[in-house]
């Protein structure tokens, strides 16, 4: 049976107010204690994500798909500094990337490169904010830049064993 | 204002409402779920699940579970955080926000067709391995700094 792709992501929160209504009925306490728990998170999480949506509009303003490619058309370490930033930057599902990065590796690009660009899809810039708001902007620093430099070890790594194998 | 692209502000803005309503379901989900979970589910239930391990074992088990998640990062935050406040060691957690963004076990079958099936286990199996390495290394740069 084919679910309806729009329906799809409403059958998970149906089934978890589904739960919440069983727990009404048999347990009004923990029911209640859930409720006052969402209330406390959401109020704590909603300013966080009006920001998101700003800095999701101004990368969609900003960053295109044309954008991408011209910068990846560098060389060298700035080859590499565009496509981490490329992969940063990329929004949308992954999957609408591939046709492009197996486009780009026809064209020469390494599978280091691809390696690395993927990786740093990982750093979510627009959803920072809600990010700091958990860990604190010390943490989300740190870890950023592990991210990015584990991405370029990635990337070597694979060029390295691929090419060996 | 002659730089200002309309079209191109609007596009921009229903994008960008289209991407936060489509996750809207999936997120109230979540919180809905992680609320009830934080009500019936103990602090000291996810304490033994992780504090019995060390740094090396916890920051293991925080990437198998991130590597096996699916959904928006937003939704790993979330997860994270609460985890977080529930006192579990912030190597784990690192390795659970790490891994659940950088490898993509749904997307292994479309990736390998793409870019062929070494490529594929070599990128996720070292997303693994580095989501490991960095759970450990922020606790030990977090500890100095």
């Amino acid at each position: 049976m084919k679910i309806n792709k729009k329906i799809k992501p409403y059958i998970f929160l149906i089934f978890v107010i589904f739960i919440y209504l069983i727990f009404f009925i048999f347990n009004k306490s923990i029911f209640f204690t859930s409720l006052d728990f969402l209330k406390n998170t959401l109020i704590k999480i909603l300013p966080a994500f009006a920001f998101v949506f700003v800095l999701m509009f101004l990368s969609n303003y900003f960053i295109d798909r044309k954008f991408i490619i011209k910068h990846f058309e560098n060389s060298g370490i700035k080859k590499w500094i565009f496509i981490i930033l490329g992969g940063i930057l990329s929004t949308g599902p992954i999957y609408i990337w591939y046709p492009l990065l197996k486009d780009l590796r026809t064209k020469g690009f390494s599978n280091g490169i691809i390696a690395c660009f993927l990786y740093n899809r990982g750093i979510k810039l627009p959803f920072i904010p809600i990010a700091i708001y958990y860990f604190g902007l010390k943490y989300i620093v740190i870890l950023t830049l592990l991210m990015i430099i584990f991405s370029i070890i990635q990337g070597l790594i694979i060029n390295k064993t691929l090419k060996e194998n | 204002m002659q730089y200002i692209d309309k079209n191109k502000i609007n596009i921009s803005l229903k994008k960008a409402l289209k991407t936060i309503i489509s996750i809207l379901p999936i997120f109230l989900g979540t919180i809905l779920l992680i609320s009830l979970l934080n009500s019936i589910i103990s602090k000291e239930f996810y304490l033994e699940i992780f504090q019995k391990g060390n740094l090396i074992t916890n920051s293991f088990l925080g990437s198998i579970i991130g590597g096996i998640s699916i959904g928006t990062p937003v939704l790993s935050y979330i997860i994270g955080g609460e985890l977080l406040n529930n006192g579990i060691h912030i190597s784990a957690i690192t390795a659970f926000l790490v891994s659940w963004v950088t490898i993509g076990v749904i997307q292994i079958p479309l990736e390998a067709s793409i870019f062929g099936k070494r490529f594929t286990i070599y990128r996720n199996l070292f997303a693994f391995l580095f989501s490991i390495l960095i759970g450990i290394l922020i606790y030990l740069i977090l500890s100095i700094l």
